[in-house]
């Protein structure tokens, strides 16, 4: 996907780059508003990675009123300083699809980043959702694997929903915790753990071949590749 | 700056001004009304009495002649009757007095309308209201009303009204020095306090008082005792924070320089590096939680809260951190009550029951239990968590909701000493309250939430 990062701290723009283009992405860099105006105005772009204090009269929340104004709905990711609960929910509200607090790890950046692209894709409108044998009914709740049905509590599916919906794409600790749960990003870490080692149990059982797959300091992923 | 007089901008001389300017116009619009009245009434009577005794004469001439006239005249001026107030002339065509008590013919007196003039009444200038006539024959009545004790009137109300204007000016003064007197006191003391307080003597009060200022006076002390718990909190903080944070840097510097010294040993500089990682996410987390305690403390916009099911929230807390009990050894019950709708913000809550859920899982044993409750109570809405771990004394109850405050003083179970000061908090943020309580053994630690 095409990505412009409008940061203005160069070292940062420079390490966002090089983890978007690392993943095979085409990044450009705009250290101001305006300059990340005109550009987005002369090429298209997939992504919008965006901080918030930007030198100059417009800062990231007034550029973003300005894109969504002028109806444009690019995905947009902030990336700011601003960490606390109420300024995440500020950026949100005024149009973001995802916040992400600085600092920041690569991988998080990259997945999140990811998610938003496969979002702004058009969804699969069908009741159903597949992985190789998995089959998960979104209607009536109801999942199976190769004809074997899964009893889930109500949060067991809508983990294994969110990681099927994301499919092949690792997802952090802290996409679910937001997601599924609604939570603050803040638990102790290991409790998504225990929560999907439970799911994992039911789901792929002796002999089958794994479908929830650990990715080591970052996540999961549903993928049917093993 | 002295509390005085100095300038027009001073409170005492601005209401000087006022208070002698009100007294002033009250004054002048008293006598302005007292003069009118009395001359009015005065110049009604004169005009009444003299067109009664006009018709008189004039009957008395037109009937029975001049010398009846000049007979009459000279009885009313002989019956002591108002004498000293009537005027009379009776006078021949070419103006020669024939009788009456003027003592020269007033050559300006017009004829047949009512008017004031200056006359010669027995050899005394004399203001009067006069009609006058002339008859056909040639001669000429006049008759008149002396007017001097409307002067005399007029003379009296302008000296009382500058006696009066006197006086009021004084008293205002008066008045002025004394309200001066008694606010200045007050505000003296407010000053010397303040003026102690900016230097850091942030433990000075102002003394009780018992009128206007009393209310004035709790203000301000509340609002310094605010301070002061902030200024402490803050100092206590950055004692915690010097502790917190430099010993993690210290470790990742000591590590790194450590690692940087075997240029050779890559994967010593890759354990070193993931090792740094570690513990630098820990230092973002601590910031991340101070910076809540800081946002909650200065009060976040409560026009976000939205009506909230405590039952709900203690629900999803419970779905979360069951299993982790579980793995722990640790019996998770929930227990709600009916209904427990309060007003506040999920995640902010959300926030607050985790680290009291994390807090009970880290203190409790395993093959312990930890109860998460909800509960009514009069005006407020519960959310219990009771563990039945080791507790803490009673005594350090206050201590725990202040950040970094840690029962381990050798700090070697894991933690920040933040929980309990986030959920502390929060409560505060809430219109709530922390309230811990001894569980026999064990902790109970309920968060307070005013009930919707």
């Amino acid at each position: 996907m095409r990505c412009l990062i409008i940061e203005d701290d160069a070292e940062t723009a420079q390490y966002v780059a090089s983890t978007l283009s690392g993943a095979g992405h085409q990044t450009a860099i705009a250290p101001d508003s305006r300059s990340g105006l005109d550009h987005l105005s002369q090429s298209p772009c997939d992504l919008l990675v965006l901080d918030r204090l930007l030198p100059g009269d417009m800062d990231g929340l007034a550029l973003l009123r300005t894109l969504r104004n002028s109806g444009n709905a690019i995905p947009v990711l902030i990336l700011s300083a601003l960490a606390t609960l109420e300024e995440r929910v500020t950026g949100l509200r005024r149009g973001a699809d995802d916040y992400l607090a600085k600092p920041f790890a690569a991988e998080e950046l990259l997945v999140r980043a990811e998610a938003l692209h496969r979002r702004a894709a058009p969804a699969d409108s069908g009741s159903e959702l597949c992985v190789a044998d998995l089959v998960l009914d979104v209607q009536r709740r109801s999942a199976s694997r190769g004809g074997r049905g899964i009893a889930l509590q109500p949060r067991e599916f809508r983990l294994l929903e969110y990681l099927v919906r994301h499919q092949e794409q690792t997802v952090s600790r802290a996409m679910l915790l937001e997601n599924v749960w609604d939570m603050p990003a803040d638990p102790q870490n290991g409790l998504i753990d225990v929560h999907i080692s439970r799911l994992r149990h039911k789901v792929d059982r002796d002999g089958e071949p794994p479908l929830i797959h650990t990715v080591r300091g970052l996540g999961y992923k549903v993928s049917a590749r093993s | 700056m002295r509390f005085g007089l100095r300038s027009f901008h001073s409170v005492t001389a601005r209401l000087i001004l006022g208070y002698s300017l009100l007294a002033l116009a009250s004054m002048a619009v008293l006598s302005l009304t007292i003069y009118f009245d009395i001359t009015g009434s005065l110049s009604a009577e004169s005009s009444v009495a003299t067109r009664h005794l006009f018709a008189r004469l004039d009957h008395t001439y037109r009937a029975q002649g001049g010398r009846a006239l000049a007979a009459t005249i000279d009885q009313l001026l002989q019956d002591g009757i108002d004498t000293d107030r009537e005027i009379y002339l009776y006078a021949a065509p070419d103006h020669t007095l024939l009788a009456g008590n003027l003592t020269a013919y007033p050559a300006a007196v017009g004829m047949n309308r009512m008017q004031r003039a200056l006359v010669q009444r027995n050899g005394q200038p004399s203001h009067a209201l006069i009609l006058a006539t002339r008859y056909p024959d040639g001669a000429v009545l006049m008759v008149g009303w002396d007017l001097s004790n409307q002067t005399d009137m007029r003379r009296m109300l302008t000296q009382a009204m500058i006696a009066g204007s006197g006086v009021a000016l004084l008293l205002s003064f008066l008045g002025a020095g004394i309200f001066r007197r008694l606010i200045s006191a007050p505000i003296i003391a407010i000053r010397q306090t303040a003026n102690q307080i900016g230097p850091g003597r942030l433990d000075r009060r102002l003394p009780p008082s018992r009128d206007e200022f009393a209310k004035l006076n709790d203000d301000i002390n509340a609002m310094l005792d605010r301070i002061q718990s902030l200024v402490d909190g803050v100092r206590t903080v950055s004692n915690a924070v010097a502790h917190d944070l430099r010993t993690p840097l210290g470790r990742m510097r000591a590590r790194l320089e450590a690692a940087l010294q075997q240029p050779g040993d890559a994967k010593a500089l890759a354990a070193a590096a993931g090792q740094t990682i570690a513990d630098i996410d820990g230092l973002i987390q601590i910031f991340d939680k101070l910076l809540t305690i800081a946002q909650a403390e200065t009060g976040a916009p409560r026009s976000q809260f939205i009506a909230l099911d405590l039952n709900r929230l203690a629900h999803d807390l419970f779905e979360f951190y069951d299993l982790a009990a579980e793995d722990q050894g640790i019996a998770l019950h929930l227990d709600p009550c009916p209904q427990a709708p309060v007003l506040g913000d999920r995640q902010l809550l959300m926030m607050a029951g985790i680290n009291l859920l994390e807090n009970a899982l880290k203190y409790t044993p395993a093959g312990g239990a930890i109860h998460l409750e909800t509960r009514l109570e009069e005006t407020r809405a519960a959310l219990i968590v009771s563990d039945n771990g080791p507790g803490i004394p009673p005594a350090l109850f206050d201590a725990v909701r202040r950040p970094f405050i840690r029962l381990d003083p050798a700090r070697q179970t894991p933690g920040n000493g933040l929980g309990l000061a986030i959920v502390s908090a929060m409560a505060q943020l809430h219109d709530g309250e922390l309230r811990l309580e001894d569980n026999g053994p064990g902790l109970k630690a309920s968060l307070l939430l005013p009930s919707a």
